[in-house]
């Protein structure tokens, strides 16, 4: 369908992949056993590299016989000092007080361990290294998500360094089913992918097109989750996420206890879950750590907002240019009272209107939080009373667009709600074109468009298409947790029971 | 093939009528109000209210008045003196001049309003006592614009069911069933705009009689539209009455009303037999009474009173040959072998009918005093 997209595709032969030396024939020469020759080596290797140490340690007759390589900055120096340099007096290699020691005995190993921030120890008179798992490179402290704040949830959320994001997983699910897969993703970048997942429950075939779609990709580097997601994301023409991204450890935990796939990118702070479904997008922990009927309340509260954030100013152009029959009498006359000082078609003021809270938004994301405050002191006159008494835009507009932009505030999901912000414009203007017609053609598409989507073979629309009625109990309304004793069926669970009942039916 | 249907499907939209019936609300003459006359030669006078948006203008409202031959046609008339485009999609009140009820078969001048999809059938239909022009120019100064004033007036009225709430759509039912007579409020203006009561006509349009505000909420109860409050006051004739002030009333207003209606066919006539059931609540006695020892008794005057007004109401309405009831509904129901022969000339058949009311009213509630 999208065939006009295909030249984005057509890069086959991209400048940065055409290294002189493809790296699969790249010669792999192993370590000799001459720490002199493994010097000359590093050095022809590691060129114009400031931050390489080489720290040569001398025995007591003054000759060298051993040389530890490392990173400056990527590695933990207490621990080369106080372990390995120190007791390289009296210890041999293998016997240093470090927890990961291995050997490395061809260059590649060597190059990739120094570069993951191992530090390397040469011999000499042995064919191979030593690598001591010293890694120690700048880190964030762990925090909680400002995107993904949560109520009552858990205050930690993910940081840059991917084996501390599946320790933070790990900690909710310690059970020996919690299988990691690691894959490597970019040349240069050398990215470390954890795939997480429980190996009773996820479905097999789901990872099986994970490792594929992972393993194909081929590129330099990627810096973030969400370049992943894009590149591995079943449709990539359409508004929706396919993936979901969050920081949050509890959140993913639980996307794997529904039998999701936890994918870990090393240096991203975010973690992606697959396969998505729309609604879960509409979702947030706190649901399920309020209590139930105010979760519910919150839930349909979402949908009603989603609606309004989808439609409302798209309707308001639709009434007040097709169809003001439908208006109340009292409604209609102070709309065209306001109306009538507007000098504009109802399409352009609200468009105006949408793209200065638009703008309003993405200034606030970047701008420090002082200067954050002014912007909605100024956007509160642009958009406000000001606007109003300057005959730009009419009072309802002003209320539409508010209204509009609270509830889209209210999508518990970054991608979704700039999906449904995205969506919003076309739906204005099919409405001033079409007026109420418009607007229901514009839905049908966007239903149909949502039943056709697929996120690693299962339906995006689930559990509403295809209906699954046992999944609505966790929908519109969230029932009580005890009631809930399936997995969800959406995403392809194969061990489905959660709880055993242990509440309910006691007299039968 | 996907690319094709993409085409079509996108194609499929050139045949929806785009921006062309587009008009923006504030470039729109709101015709809130509808007037329909006679003037003295008797042509047809068309009239017209709608809001004006623009704050230099004056007046908040826009009358207009025009001759024309028919109601479309008279919308040509409006569009050359009005500013902006006239629309009937939000017309709330029709006014029809009694000098039109006058002659028959003028329903069929409301065609337009219900051939044309973009007119609303929803709009209330009043008789004017007197000219509709004269109203229309009407501007209370405490009050809010003539027809938003007029809606209120007419929408709370019905509400206590001193008139009854017709909209152009149950006018063109009960114009079209057989077995009933039109009915719809009545205004006039006098000073004052007042509600008048119920203006009955019969099944050609011609103006029969008016039925007072009383008269009202037993019609509306005969019909078995029994929603919104029903306050009654009443003289009891059995009560002492002998001072300055009329002593023999008592207020109230029934918390429940069932009507039973039952059609039979009886020597060569129709009998209906209407049971009316109520409970109420007084909110006003001024003679003296035990009710909680003795209210068999006032229950007893009350139900012949009503009786009585009901009886006098059905007199009247039936030597008008009319139905506004609905009981034709009940005869084609029941008897219909019977109801055949006579169905159209109802109203002559009905005049000769026998209806029986029979009232009963339990005493709920006294008040909050003795």
């Amino acid at each position: 369908m999208f065939g006009i997209f295909n030249f984005l595709r057509r890069t086959p032969h991209s400048k940065y992949r055409k290294s002189n030396k493809p790296l699969a024939s790249q010669e792999n020469p192993s370590l000799s056993n001459k720490l002199s020759a493994n010097l000359h080596y590093l050095h022809q290797l590691f060129n114009l590299t400031p931050d390489l140490v080489i720290r040569q340690v001398h025995s007591d007759q003054g000759a060298t016989y051993a040389a530890l390589v490392y990173l400056d900055g990527m590695v933990d120096k207490a621990s080369i000092h106080n372990n390995i340099l120190r007791e390289l007096a009296y210890k041999t290699p293998d016997e240093i007080s470090v927890g990961s020691i291995h050997k490395a005995s061809d260059w590649r190993q060597v190059e990739d361990a120094i570069f993951q921030g191992n530090s390397v120890l040469f011999v000499d008179g042995q064919p191979e290294a030593t690598v001591y798992g010293t890694q120690g490179w700048p880190q964030r402290a762990v925090e909680q998500s400002p995107v993904e704040a949560s109520l009552r949830g858990a205050h930690q959320g993910f940081v840059e360094t991917g084996s501390q994001n599946v320790a933070m997983i790990r900690r909710y699910i310690p059970n020996r089913e919690l299988k990691i897969k690691e894959l490597t993703v970019g040349r240069r970048g050398r990215t470390k992918i954890s795939i997480l997942y429980l190996a009773d429950v996820a479905r097999p075939e789901i990872l099986q097109e994970l490792e594929t779609r992972i393993r194909k990709v081929d590129i330099d580097a990627i810096m973030n989750t969400g370049e992943l997601a894009e590149l591995i994301e079943d449709n990539p023409f359409s508004p929706f996420p396919q993936l979901i991204l969050t920081e949050r450890p509890d959140t993913a935990a639980s996307h794997i206890l529904q039998g999701r796939y936890i994918v870990v990118v090393d240096k991203s702070p975010t973690v992606m879950a697959a396969p998505a479904h729309f609604f879960t997008f509409l979702t947030s922990v706190d649901d399920h750590n309020s209590r139930w009927m105010i979760a519910s309340f919150t839930r349909i509260l979402r949908f009603v907002a989603l609606f309004i954030s989808l439609f409302l100013p798209a309707l308001y152009i639709a009434l007040i240019s097709f169809n003001y029959e439908v208006i109340p009498v009292q409604l209609i006359l102070s709309i065209a009272e306001t109306r009538s000082r507007v000098p504009f078609p109802p399409i352009l003021e609200a468009m105006l209107m949408e793209i200065t809270i638009e703008m309003m938004r993405e200034a606030g994301i970047r701008l420090p939080s002082p200067i954050g405050q002014t912007i909605g002191i100024v956007g509160g006159i642009v958009i406000g009373q000001a606007a109003v008494q300057a005959g730009i835009v009419s009072n309802i507009m002003v209320v539409v667009v508010a209204t509009t932009a609270i509830a889209s505030f209210l999508m518990p999901n970054y991608d979704m709600g700039a999906a449904i912000r995205l969506l919003r414009f076309p739906m204005m203007l099919l409405a001033s074109m079409f007026g109420i017609v418009g607007i229901v053609t514009g839905a049908i598409a966007l239903v149909a468009h949502l039943v056709s989507l697929e996120s690693f073979g299962m339906p995006y629309g689930s559990p509403l298409a295809p209906w699954r009625f046992a999944e609505m109990k966790d929908m519109f309304i969230r029932v009580p947790i005890w009631a809930m004793l399936k997995r969800p069926k959406s995403t392809g669970a194969t061990q489905t029971v959660r709880q055993k009942n242990h509440r309910g039916d006691e007299d039968s | 093939m996907k690319r094709a249907y993409l085409i079509c499907l996108l194609l499929s939209l050139c045949a929806l009528p785009g921006c062309v019936d587009q008009t923006y609300i504030e470039d729109i003459s709101l015709s809130l109000l509808l007037g329909m006359d006679l003037d003295e030669k008797n042509r047809l006078v068309i009239s017209s209210t709608s809001p004006v948006f623009s704050k230099e203008a004056k007046e908040k409202e826009e009358n207009t008045i025009v001759h024309a031959v028919s109601l479309r046609q008279s919308r040509e008339e409006f569009d050359s003196m009005i500013t902006t485009l006239t629309s009937r999609g939000k017309v709330q009140l029709l006014l029809i001049g009694k000098r039109i009820l006058e002659h028959p078969d003028w329903f069929k001048l409301l065609d337009a309003l219900y051939r044309d999809g973009k007119n609303t059938t929803m709009s209330r239909v009043v008789l004017v006592d007197g000219s509709v022009a004269d109203l229309i120019k009407f501007k209370p100064k405490d009050k809010p614009i003539l027809p938003l004033y007029l809606l209120k007036l007419i929408d709370t009225a019905h509400d206590q069911n001193i008139t009854v709430k017709t909209s152009l759509q149950e006018l063109h039912r009960q114009f079209t069933e057989k077995g009933m007579s039109p009915s719809f409020a009545e205004l006039k203006k006098d000073g004052q705009i007042k509600v008048k009561g119920t203006a009955l006509l019969d099944r050609s349009g011609k103006y029969k009689m008016t039925l007072n505000a009383d008269q009202t909420k037993l019609l509306r109860i005969l019909q078995n539209e029994t929603r919104g409050v029903f306050p009654f006051t009443i003289h009891l004739h059995e009560q002492p009455n002998k001072g300055f002030f009329q002593e023999n009333i008592t207020s109230f207003y029934p918390n429940f009303i069932k009507v039973k209606i039952k059609a039979d066919y009886k020597n060569g006539g129709f009998v209906f037999d209407i049971k009316i059931k109520m409970g109420i609540s007084m909110t006003e006695r001024i003679f003296n009474y035990n009710v909680r020892k003795q209210a068999p008794e006032l229950e007893k005057q009350i139900q012949e009173e009503l009786q009585n007004q009901i009886r006098q109401m059905l007199e009247k309405v039936q030597a008008a040959k009319i139905d506004p009831f609905g009981l034709g509904l009940y005869a084609r129901a029941y008897e219909y072998s019977h109801w055949k022969k006579v169905q159209d000339a109802w109203g002559v058949a009905f005049s000769d009918a026998t209806v029986n009311v029979k009232v009963k009213v339990r005493i709920r509630a006294m008040g909050s005093t003795t």
